[in-house]
């Protein structure tokens, strides 16, 4: 459970540390990438747009430098005014130009398949010519003549998107340019499939571009490419007419990455999108990667958090069993260097090799201390003077002996006291059997029979094989003595207080345990005589004193317990374990009394 | 009769040692000294048995007093009377030749144990058979010890018994035995099974309080024991189930 815990502690943390590089490294890839995406889509729309541009260049100036034949040249134009002013009397030498102008035109036609006609146009005169030989009435309705009308003044050519009629196979587009020396212009209607047809022939283009046409006035002419349709129809900002290296525009509600040139001879804006779509894209296709990488990551720390953990846990453990060796009082060799395998163990050695020292001394600073207290009691014990004491006691006993013959409570009393004496006075420090404490409490039980009479019962209950038990004098008394001033002194009914020894099953620790059903203690009692069986110097305070002698001769866990219900009853028990007997029957051999 | 002179500087105590303690029912004369030069004085007139001296006088020390005396007589048994605590003390003591000690306050069962086998050591010595008295004797000796177990049943010891009849315990555990062909456990026993039988009629009792009254540790084993001897549980007793003879 714990070891779950430092686990999933240790993994975030290790998580965090070695994530922090990888996002960031992730995140210098994707700007790196999205540079060279963006930088890649600039370059490839310069370079579509430049192709298309010298493209369009290149087919159309063939056909300037045609019309340019007959547009410069006077006679032709004069030729053609007169053929186109009066069509049914021609000369023969006009005849010869229309001739000539004819096979110019039709060879326009065949060199650029995608120009459907090509007229002669010149102001003032009802009639233009057709590049299919005829002569055709200029309809002032049809769309090529409103274009041509609403043509600037000052531009020498314009592009023009014809608007959809009915019975016209697919799309048109109008191509107008003005005659230099004479009012008038050459007017080319280009089929756009045919010319899409060869674009598409002549110049590559990936799928994610779509170039667009726009004219002077900033219309949209046509859309080329096989991106999205989008396009067809949303483009609405004009841009400015200069070329352009590339920006991102808002086209009816999508980001491009644009590119400009302008083309002077029909003054066409050609312009390339590439939109953001295509840039998450690429981005995509890295994200598995990433996740792979991220995923190795995760795993990786998951399985070092493992190691060390388990590292870690194997070390405290290590820690925890010198640690409780040594309140058992087993310490560990100066030299003893197993937890020196990395830098973490050096330190936890040192720091344990302190604590124990300090542990010993405190043990040692411990046993001093007893050492004074002994002294004091037996100062105490000097005072007192047993043998004025004792003397006094066996006098008493012959005057009741004289006064109230052989066998009387007096004599039995003193007979009594004079044993607690003798046991109690014995030297403190020399362990006694458990069976001659218990029947030192008897004595000491019949005495206290006489003040109190029979309101309470004692029993005892000595596990077998526990009576030769090393104790020390006066171990269980003060326990007894508790049970009877505390529990059955103020208690109406008659009590009962019992002794228990017994050998846990479990750990085979021996449990000592005094129970009483007499008056017990409220909460607050039960704090005091807690309390007051922590201070050392206690000396009045018979708990106290075993408490203290427990804790110095067993271990700090062989402290009393007590537990008290108010009108129920009290529990006083404390436990020793097994190895701490036995170093203490080591320690201090016995004497019997 | 064996002789023994008691030394002790407080006077009630030599006097109360040598007074009141039935002495001549195990077999010796009882002289007292406050004075242990007198002591010796005495024991260069009057040669005597067993010293029973103190440790620790004023003007001679009991050591010094066992040297002393041991020099007249050194076949004398010394026993120490003492209310020091030190072992080692009277370990040196004994290695003087001192038999054996009696810790102040003393009782008589400390005087009756110790001088008892005192008087087996010097019978075999001198050769003398230990006294053989009439059956009455005996019957007589039962009878004290069978109502003093009846009156002391919680709380009798076969210590307690010999003081009421004077004699060494294992004296009278020997004579109960060899006389009158009962153990004093067995005895015991009889006594505090036929009270708890009263005891388990007598609806006043609760079950739980008669192995106290008894004088049994715990009703655990006091059960076990009432089983044991008459083959049924005290419950059961109680329940109305006879026991068997």
């Amino acid at each position: 459970m714990q070891e779950k815990r430092f686990l999933i502690k240790r993994f975030r943390e290790y998580l965090i540390l070695f994530m922090v590089p990888v996002v960031l490294a992730i995140i210098l890839t994707s700007l790196l990438t999205l540079r060279m995406v963006l930088g890649n889509a600039r370059e490839r729309n310069m370079t579509v747009v430049q192709e298309v541009n010298s493209n369009i260049g290149m087919s159309l100036s063939a056909i300037l430098q045609q019309n340019s034949q007959f547009a410069n040249n006077p006679y032709m134009l004069l030729s053609l005014r007169r053929i186109l002013m009066d069509s049914d009397n021609i000369r023969y030498a006009d005849s010869i130009n229309l001739r000539s102008l004819n096979a110019s035109l039709q060879s326009i036609q065949v060199t650029f398949p995608y120009i459907d006609n090509v007229r002669l146009y010149l102001d003032g005169i009802d009639f233009c010519y057709k590049s299919n030989q005829t002569i055709e009435k200029v309809n002032k309705e049809a769309a090529w003549y409103k274009g041509y009308r609403r043509m600037d003044q000052s531009q020498a050519a314009m592009a023009e998107r014809l608007p959809e009629t009915t019975g016209q196979t697919g799309e048109k587009l109008v191509l107008y340019q003005r005659l230099p020396y004479y009012h008038g212009a050459v007017i080319m209607t280009v089929n756009l499939d045919r010319f899409k047809e060869q674009l598409r022939r002549s110049i590559e283009i990936d799928e994610t571009q779509s170039i667009v046409f726009i004219n002077s006035r900033g219309e949209e002419l046509f859309v080329w490419g096989r991106g999205d349709k989008n396009l067809e129809s949303a483009v609405t900002s004009p841009g400015t007419m200069q070329g352009e290296a590339g920006r991102w525009v808002n086209e009816g509600g999508k980001y491009y990455l644009t590119c400009a040139v302008k083309n002077e001879d029909y003054n066409l804006m050609i312009r390339s999108y590439i939109p953001f779509e295509y840039v998450l894209q690429v981005q995509k296709s890295y994200v598995p990667m990433m996740l792979m990488m991220i995923i190795a990551v995760v795993l990786a720390v998951l399985l070092i958090s493992y190691i060390t953990t388990k590292r870690n846990f194997r070390n405290i453990e290590a820690v925890i069993k010198v640690l409780a060796d040594a309140e058992n009082g087993i310490y560990p060799a100066e030299s003893n260097n197993t937890h020196t395998d990395d830098e973490y163990g050096l330190i936890l050695g040192n720091i344990i090799r302190l604590y124990l020292n300090n542990e010993k001394l405190e043990g040692e600073l411990l046993e001093k201390h007893h050492a004074q207290e002994v002294a004091a009691l037996t100062a105490l014990q000097a005072q007192i003077n047993p043998h004025f004491l004792f003397n006094t006691l066996q006098i008493i006993g012959f005057e009741a002996e004289k006064a109230g013959g052989r066998k009387n409570q007096i004599t039995r009393m003193t007979s009594n006291l004079a044993d607690i004496l003798k046991y109690a006075l014995a030297d403190a420090t020399t362990p006694i059997a458990l069976k001659d404490e218990i029947a030192y409490l008897k004595k000491y039980i019949e005495i206290q029979k006489y003040r109190f009479g029979e309101r309470f019962i004692i029993y005892y209950e000595v596990e077998e094989g526990l009576e030769e038990l090393p104790v020390f004098r006066l171990m269980l008394q003060p326990l007894i003595e508790n049970s009877i001033s505390h529990g059955i002194r103020d208690c109406e009914r008659n009590g009962y207080i019992k002794l228990t020894v017994f050998r846990r099953i479990s750990n085979h620790n021996i449990l000592f345990r005094v129970m009483d059903t007499g008056s017990g203690m409220s909460a607050v009692q039960l704090e005091k005589i807690r309390k007051d069986m922590q201070t050392f110097n206690v000396r009045n305070i018979g708990l106290a004193n075993v408490n203290n002698r427990l804790k110095l001769y067993f271990g700090e866990e062989a402290g009393l317990k007590i537990i008290s219900i108010r009108g129920q009853g009290t529990i006083v028990s404390f436990e020793i374990s097994e190895v701490q007997m036995k170093r203490y029957a080591e320690q201090h051999p016995q004497q019997t009394n | 009769m064996y002789q023994v002179v008691i030394v002790d500087d407080e006077k009630q105590i030599a006097e109360g040692i040598a007074d009141l303690f039935p002495w001549e029912s195990i077999g010796f004369h009882a002289a007292y000294f406050t004075d242990p030069r007198a002591a010796i004085l005495y024991a260069e007139s009057h040669p005597f048995d067993v010293l029973l001296s103190d440790i620790e006088m004023p003007g001679l020390s009991g050591l010094e007093l066992c040297q002393e005396i041991m020099k007249i007589n050194n076949e004398i048994i010394v026993v120490f009377l003492s209310s020091h605590q030190n072992f080692e003390y009277m370990r040196s003591a004994i290695q003087f030749g001192v038999t054996d000690y009696i810790l102040k306050p003393m009782k008589s069962s400390d005087i009756l144990e110790c001088f008892g086998k005192i008087k087996v050591k010097l019978d075999e010595k001198r050769g003398n058979e230990p006294d053989d008295e009439p059956q009455n004797y005996y019957d007589k000796i039962f009878r004290i010890v069978r109502d003093y177990l009846r009156d002391n049943y919680k709380s009798a010891s076969l210590e307690e018994a010999a003081v009421q009849v004077s004699l060494s315990p294992a004296y009278l555990s020997s004579i109960l035995k060899e006389k009158c062909g009962v153990r004093f456990s067995d005895l015991l026993l009889e006594t505090r099974m036929e009270k708890a039988k009263e005891l388990l009629r007598d609806i006043h009792y609760k079950s739980y309080d008669i192995a106290y009254h008894i004088g049994y540790d715990n009703p655990k084993s006091f059960s076990r024991a009432f089983k044991n001897y008459y083959g049924i549980t005290p419950a059961e007793y109680r329940n109305g189930k006879n026991v068997q003879q």
